[in-house]
């Protein structure tokens, strides 16, 4: 199946779930709950359609590992050095 | 409060159990052994016993006030704007666990079991229901939970049993005569799952009938829990030995194969498979459930499922993207998830301890001068 033509796939599902699920969002009268709801269902949507596309997407455990490597090397290395298969 | 259920003691029980189980009852014994080799159970042993008193400080704080749940008392404890921070780093680190457990679903399965299907439709498949559940609310959940409980802990019981005919105790001897400091180093990648995740429940204790109990449930959960993976441990090291139990990322499933009861009862790993689907749903139910719990909290809404479905969709691409590959996967978890597990296991919460008694001692103080 090409790129496009799974994201029109995805576009067309992701389309019914929010008619079904925004239902019971809309019957609140909080616009505010409103608002949240379909902002990150917007941001939901707009990642899930880049992995879709096959788009490059950072992965958040590379800057886990960056962040934490200068402070963890010492105990890395130690952990490293009794590993039982190498 | 926006949870409106209550569930019971028992319940709640049954739900720390199967989370102390979760993903830890496969992964658990492979982490410890590759470190702390045929001393691998006593490495498990060493961090049940940590995850117990981390327990107990989570109780404390849940003391500070039995009424209000992890996100309204980091608010409450530290002020709206940096309660609300912390808020915001746990819910990301919730976010992070669930995709995490969801992975590791998607990759046992997409290896082990179904290895035509892709990844991604077995991870979906699994997010649906557990999407579908936390619709529901905590206190379906609760009786789901109840539901499967006696078939996770009988399947993962007669595990145990069946293969205890296959034991040979020379496979971890000498006990703790080599590669003492290998031992206890390994404590700190073993305490990452679950121990350093059990903090969690400091967001559903308010939603127990009784508080009390509760925190007693909180105990015997986990020290079931931390029974099981001990004991599961133990076996796989002295049926399977260190090596094999380092070398293979689900040895559990592994030793499951080894049953066979008088050359009748055999190939059976897949119903003791089948236990552990259970506590991993309830641990990414769980998590899924804190998580939209959290952000209703964050942004001050109603329900707790409002924001259910866009997480979801969070939930798969940060699954899909996370480990490109086993390889990366395990070492990710071998040396950077206990770390970083920890800033929100110990942390956090020593944090949240320390100013919240000063706050309820300053509190008492005026009250009194009054």
């Amino acid at each position: 199946m090409s790129k496009v033509i799974k994201f029109i796939l995805f576009t067309v599902i992701a389309l019914v779930i929010f008619r079904k699920d925004y239902a019971s969002i809309k019957k609140q009268k909080d616009k505010k709950e409103k608002r949240v709801y379909i902002s990150t269902f917007f941001l939901g949507y707009i990642l899930v359609s880049l992995l879709v596309l096959e788009v490059n997407l950072p992965n958040p455990s590379d800057w886990i590992k960056q962040a934490y490597q200068p402070i963890l090397e010492p105990y890395i290395n130690s952990l490293k050095s009794h590993k039982l298969l190498e | 409060m926006i949870e409106k259920g209550k569930i019971s003691m028992r319940q709640f029980t049954i739900l720390v159990f199967m989370y102390t189980l979760g993903t830890s009852v496969i992964s658990l014994p492979s982490i410890s052994t590759t470190f702390a080799h045929e001393n691998g159970w006593i490495a498990v042993l060493m961090a049940s016993i940590i995850g117990m008193l981390l327990v107990f400080m989570y109780i404390i704080i849940s003391k500070l006030d039995e009424k209000k749940n992890l996100f309204e008392l980091a608010e409450w404890i530290f002020g709206k704007w940096i309660g609300k921070a912390i808020s915001a780093l746990i819910l990301l680190f919730i976010l992070f666990l669930t995709a995490g457990n969801l992975r590791q679903i998607g990759d046992f399965l997409s290896t082990q079991i179904m290895t035509e299907t892709p990844i991604q439709v077995l991870m979906v498949m699994f997010l649906l229901t557990a999407l579908f559940a936390v619709k529901l609310g905590l206190e379906v959940t609760a009786r789901t939970c109840e539901v499967f409980f006696p078939y996770a802990f009988f399947a993962l019981l007669a595990l145990l049993v069946m293969v205890t005919p296959t034991v040979d105790i020379t496979k971890i001897q000498p006990i703790l005569q080599k590669n003492m400091v290998g031992t206890f180093e390994a404590i700190v990648p073993s305490l990452g799952t679950p121990f350093l995740e059990l903090f969690i429940f400091i967001a559903i204790l308010p939603y127990v009938k009784k508080p009390k109990s509760a925190r007693k449930g909180y105990l015997i959960g986990v020290g079931l829990g931390s029974f099981f993976l001990v004991a599961i441990t133990f076996m796989c090291l002295t049926v399977l030995g260190a090596d094999f139990t380092a070398r293979n990322l689900f040895p559990t499933y592994v030793l499951g194969k080894t049953i066979s009861l008088v050359q009748f009862l055999e190939r059976i790993e897949i119903i003791v498979a089948i236990a552990w689907f259970f506590t991993i749903y309830f641990k990414i139910v769980l998590n899924f459930y804190v998580l939209s719990l959290g952000m209703s909290h964050f942004f001050q809404l109603k329900k707790t499922h409002t924001l259910s479905v866009p997480l979801a969709f969070f939930i798969i691409v940060l699954a899909t993207i996370n480990s490109p590959n086993i390889i990366y996967y395990l070492d990710f978890i071998l040396y950077y998830w206990a770390p970083f597990a920890a800033v929100f296991g110990i942390l956090i919460p020593v944090l949240v301890l320390i100013v919240g008694k000063i706050k309820v001692r300053k509190k008492d103080n005026i009250t009194k001068t009054e």
